[in-house]
């Protein structure tokens, strides 16, 4: 699949579709896995590897060049998944992107796979940092643009590459990710763009059951972020937020994409029980027919 | 008896420096050459001893603030963009309260990270327990990927430096606050060797740290009374040197662990389950007894948990016959 070719919005939304009936035949095939996540942001992943707005390297992200001070305009752009149970999306995508053959996605979670049940950095082509831990990828993503500024100069220019760390609104919970904006906006990272998937569920509950922190968009404002609202399940409303982004200098910026949990099935939509649920096998067939895959 | 090739010939009577200011030492002199070394700390660059590497190389040096997590993180994604980035904070901080950062984001991911864990052990003193790292090099060793060193005095430090530079992986070097003998000769570090000092037919010390010296002195009063000990600097704790130990121990067939730290999982750990699984040996670990250090001065806090050199000599003493 040629992702350097523009597609249009209705090819996208295929993808998203596409991965996620990926999504669940692995889960199903694992018989454990995530789901909710994977679901309501198949379209951050659809826009990210195949809208052509993030320079994809051709080499193995996961196997890094060597540090040459003064080297530039080579290097890709860089996809950081914070929130590792989402992998099922980001190993399908990876795979329908052409890192790895798709038949490889059947050993999700199996010994020996070089997919794990959460990612592990290097162990497929293009899975950068291991996660699980909520709240670590988003220092990382943030310690990279970081090099990649010391490497390529403090003010973000064309051939600066981009970090996108993909992250979740159960995620923030965590003190680290906080820990990591104030950082980020103090360092003036604008190389680095946070994408919320924001699907108001987590493992237990609806994280507004949970959480009782306030309203997120002013705390991400008073943090410094510049913060761009989208509705995440709509490519091109993703794709425009990503375009801006990078426009965007001065510092860090969180785009707030909007999404359903469960996104596509009409029985796992804005259920916290299909967070990590296997479907049965009907409920696999339904979902797939639901989807069109 | 004592090793020329080791010890400074004045070392009973050595000039102190603190263990920590090789830290920062270790750095500018490698910085100088290395473009791809970078320092992190967590708000505590002038007691780590990192503040000279920011003075000489502003640009490639980072406060966090207090964020001891996100400088974990940071310092892994530096790493990946192929820098090689030294991690400077109390130990009671990090490896402290980072440890799951360091496990996922740079031991599991065998991420090019150094992490320097200064303040160990309660010789730091005045600050108390909360200040006091006496679990670290249990919580490192631990980890798979990790090593970890524990150098005697400030010229070994900067040798301990050079050595994390020079190896890819994670390392965790454990530093110390006061002032202290600095009696080594400047060799290269070699990850993996242990050194010994002094040779003794009677009783094997292994040491770490600050009390190698302490080892060294108390092994000389102890000759006087006609106990011959030999003398061990276990600096490189993981991967251990095996081998050295166990001539030792052979030799001996008596061994006393002596370390700032607690006994459970650390340098006494580590030796006794070398001992028990390959050579079953009369065993003594001298070190923090599963209890918490205390505020004080540094000699009067060591009285208080039996590391003072007075304690030391008396407890091996009584422990040989």
């Amino acid at each position: 699949m040629a992702y350097t070719v523009s597609m249009s919005a209705q090819e996208l939304e295929k993808i998203a579709n596409k991965l996620r009936g990926d999504v669940l035949e692995m889960v199903y095939g694992a018989q454990a896995g995530h789901v909710a996540g994977p679901l309501s942001s198949a379209e951050i992943f659809s826009v990210l590897y195949f809208g052509n707005v993030v320079r994809l390297g051709s080499n193995t992200p996961g196997v890094w060049e060597p540090f040459t001070p003064g080297v530039m305009g080579k290097e890709p752009d860089h996809i950081i998944l914070s929130c590792g149970h989402y992998c099922p999306v980001l190993y399908a995508a990876l795979a329908r992107v052409g890192k790895f053959p798709v038949e490889e996605l059947k050993t999700f979670m199996q010994v020996e796979s070089r997919l794990p049940g959460h990612p592990e950095r290097g162990s497929a082509p293009g899975v950068e940092v291991s996660a699980g831990p909520l709240g670590q990828g988003v220092s990382v993503a943030t310690g990279i643009a970081l090099g990649l500024k010391l490497k390529f100069g403090q003010r973000a220019q064309k051939d600066t590459p981009r970090v996108y760390c993909v992250m979740s609104d159960g995620e923030i919970q965590e003190g680290q990710v906080w820990e990591a904006f104030n950082f980020a906006v103090r360092r003036q990272l604008d190389n680095l763009i946070f994408i919320l998937d924001r699907n108001r569920i987590q493992i237990e509950n609806y994280v507004s059951q949970l959480a009782t922190y306030g309203e997120v968009m002013g705390r991400l404002e008073s943090f410094g972020l510049h913060v761009l609202e989208v509705e995440g399940n709509d490519i091109k409303q993703l794709r425009d937020s990503l375009g801006k982004a990078k426009m965007i200098m001065g510092g860090p910026v969180i785009i707030v994409a909007n999404t359903v949990a469960g996104k596509g099935v009409s029985f796992m939509e804005n259920k916290p029980v299909w967070h990590d649920k296997v479907p049965t096998k009907d409920e696999l067939a339904k979902a797939l027919k639901e989807l069109h895959v | 008896m004592y090793s020329d090739q080791y010890l400074i010939p004045e070392w009973r009577t050595a000039p102190k420096k603190a263990i920590r200011v090789g830290v920062g030492e270790g750095l500018v002199k490698l910085g100088t050459k290395h473009e791809d070394i970078v320092v992190l700390t967590a708000d505590l660059g002038e007691s780590t001893k990192v503040r000279v590497f920011a003075e000489e190389f502003p640009d490639r040096f980072f406060d966090t603030g207090v964020a001891e997590q996100n400088m974990a993180g940071v310092a892994a994604g530096l790493s990946y963009a192929g820098f090689v980035p030294f991690m400077a904070s109390y130990a009671t901080f990090s490896p402290g309260r980072n440890w799951e950062q360091i496990r996922i984001s740079i031991s599991l991911s065998n991420a090019n990270v150094k992490i320097i864990g200064s303040h160990s052990g309660v010789s730091s003193g005045k600050n108390g327990p909360s200040h006091q790292g006496t679990e670290d090099i249990a919580l490192m060793r631990v980890l798979p990927n990790m090593r970890v060193l524990v150098p005697a005095d400030a010229t070994q430090t900067v040798a301990a430096i050079e050595a994390a530079y020079k190896y890819h992986g994670p390392v965790y070097i454990r530093t110390c606050r006061p002032e202290t003998p600095n009696f080594l000769k400047p060799i290269p570090f070699e990850i993996g060797k242990a050194y010994v000092y002094r040779e003794g037919r009677d009783v094997t010390i292994c040491a770490c740290g600050i009390q190698v010296w302490d080892s060294l002195m108390v092994a000389e009063e102890l000759a006087k009374q006609g106990i011959e000990c030999e003398v061990i600097n276990v600096s490189s704790i993981k991967p251990l040197d095996e081998m050295t130990i166990l001539a030792s121990a052979e030799k001996t067939g008596k061994v006393v662990t002596v370390e700032d730290h607690q006994i459970v999982g650390g340098l006494g750990g580590v030796i006794a389950e070398l001992l028990s699984e390959k050579l079953p040996t009369r065993m003594k670990r001298i070190g923090i007894q599963d209890r918490f250090g205390l505020s004080g001065e540094w000699g009067e806090v060591y009285q208080k948990v039996g590391l003072d050199r007075k304690s030391l000599k008396e407890q091996i003493k009584q422990w040989i016959f």
